[in-house]
């Protein structure tokens, strides 16, 4: 997987908003509400009774934060696919492989047919073994915005694993490729 | 004709009769009608019964692309191919490559199989084309190669490519099949033609041209005055002893250059028209160099992602042009151009 960070942009956050006093401000270590601070050893004691099990309040035992919520998803987007080929290898070079793309998604890439050259380094240790002349793969191109509003985009070449040419089907496919050849009459 | 997706070449035998040897498209898919019957339909010729003789030069995609669309519109004609193509060997391997056929679009055999398929419904003999074998009357038509040396590697390659358990579904891979190329000589009265299909060169003397004029020179060969240029001009088909045993002076040259791969490696090279240019009387390329630039439609994102990836994405769509060379009996040859096509000297 290749990763690409663009050009830095801030959106805006409610970091960008002042805080209340009492807030903690950014960088400032959490601090635990005293109020809900068990003593020591009473979880443990409550464990040992057998009291802890379906215990649905048993995290009033974390330090909990005063800060207000915000969850981290408010700001980050979830990958979006902006572009994808159906890819067959053609040819193994010493740092590329060559292939054949059909083009299944993306504005000018749907149907289309190209060539293209391809880094080995892109391709995942689990997939080397695929790496082989005519074998398919596919190649992606994905836009995300990471938690820190970070926008990148990233290009991914996954193998795809076809079924499995089973004897039993290989032995009919050459019963029917003796057929084949004895239905043929070479002059 | 070519490039579009391949190459291939119409011969008016006369009496209004026709050779077609290979197939191109104009479309990667092969959806588009095979450029050879789009030509001679326009001409308003009728292929089912005009066409005498369909030869398919060798197993490469850029020459067989539609070739069955061709054969099956053609029941008139006979087809010719190399004596690989009807061994047992390669039927079980076509059939075997033909199993997960719906997943990886064809699998790259499905125009042979067809082929395959289409000669035994018509029981039609199938003509194997072997060194100095005569494949048409008048004009004379012969085939210089493949050399059984050549066919028998080619049946390693086969055996080695074959499908085993267990092994997910794939794509066949030709390798390099140029070697197994059927090469032709057409000899009229008064004019002889050399088609080279992608024949290259080999140190080996039982393969490539050393192969091919070796048994030229023992049968016996009629030097030609015009020829197809082997391998899309490229270094690697160039042979002297072709240029110096097999044709007159300085012939008449026709290139149909390669649309695939990285375009500054796509032949011919500049260096080789000079090389052709310099054996031959006129030169003529099928087609420009293609100047679309594909990563252009697609989004910006997209560009950058690739480029910042590594990833070089090819135009293989090269416009399909055509050089038409005629004569009368007894005239020079006259050219027209068509599509891309050219002159390049």
């Amino acid at each position: 997987m290749n990763r690409t960070t663009a050009a830095p942009s801030y959106p805006s956050t409610s970091w960008d908003t002042p805080q209340k006093a009492s807030s903690p401000t950014v960088g400032e270590p959490i601090v635990a509400d005293e109020s809900i601070v068990r003593p020591p050893g009473e979880l443990l004691a409550r464990i040992r009774a057998g009291r802890v099990a379906n215990d649905t309040d048993i995290d009033e035992y974390s330090p909990r934060s005063t800060r207000p919520f915000e969850s981290p998803t408010s700001i980050r987007t979830p990958a979006t696919l902006l572009a994808e080929w159906n890819g067959s290898v053609s040819s193994i070079e010493q740092y590329c492989f060559t292939a054949t793309l059909k083009g299944v998604y993306g504005e000018g890439i749907q149907g289309e047919y190209e060539e293209a050259e391809i880094p080995i380094s892109d391709v995942s240790e689990s997939d080397m073994e695929l790496l082989r002349p005519g074998h398919f793969f596919r190649l992606c191109v994905f836009y995300e915005v990471s938690e820190d509003g970070q926008p990148s985009r990233s290009t991914q070449v996954v193998f795809r694993r076809l079924p499995a040419y089973r004897q039993h089907d290989l032995d009919r496919a050459a019963e029917r490729g003796d057929e084949l050849h004895r239905g043929l009459r070479v002059g | 004709m070519g490039p579009g997706h391949g190459e291939a070449i119409v011969v008016h035998l006369g009496q209004g009769e026709w050779l077609v040897v290979d197939s191109c498209t104009s479309a990667w898919d092969g959806t588009a009608q095979p450029a050879p019957l789009k030509y001679l339909r326009a001409l308003g010729v009728p292929v089912a019964s005009a066409v005498k003789l369909i030869v398919a030069s060798h197993w490469d995609s850029d020459h067989i692309q539609g070739i069955a669309t061709v054969l099956e519109s053609c029941p008139g004609a006979e087809f010719c191919c190399s004596t690989t193509f009807t061994r047992r060997e390669f039927t079980n391997f076509v059939s075997s490559m033909s199993l997960g056929a719906t997943a990886t679009d064809g699998a790259n055999v499905s125009d042979f199989h067809r082929v395959l398929q289409i000669l035994r419904s018509r029981g039609e003999p199938i003509i194997a084309a072997t060194p100095g074998r005569k494949l048409f009357k008048k004009p004379i038509i012969t085939s210089w190669s493949p050399s059984d040396f050549e066919e028998e590697l080619f049946l390693n390659f086969v055996a080695q490519q074959h499908p085993k358990a267990g092994e997910p579904y794939r794509r066949a891979v030709p390798g390099s099949p140029n070697l197994t190329s059927v090469v032709i000589g057409i000899d009229w009265d008064d004019a002889s033609v050399l088609l080279g299909a992608d024949m290259e060169s080999h140190p080996d003397v039982r393969r490539g041209w050393g192969a091919v004029v070796s048994r030229a020179k023992y049968i016996g060969f009629v030097r030609c005055g015009m020829v197809k240029v082997p391998h899309h001009g490229s270094h690697t088909g160039h042979d002297e002893l072709m240029w110096t045993e097999l044709l007159n002076g300085r012939p008449i040259s026709v290139i149909a250059p390669f649309g695939k791969g990285p375009p500054q490696s796509r032949p011919p090279k500049p260096a080789d028209v000079r090389r052709i240019n310099g054996l031959s009387s006129s030169t003529f390329i099928t087609a420009r160099r293609s100047t679309t630039k594909p990563m252009a439609k697609m989004s910006v994102s997209v560009r950058r992602s690739l480029r910042e990836g590594m990833i070089r994405i090819y135009d293989s769509n090269t416009p399909l042009g055509i050089v038409r060379l005629r004569r009368k009996h007894g005239e020079k040859w006259k050219h027209e151009l068509f599509g891309g096509a050219v002159q390049a000297k």
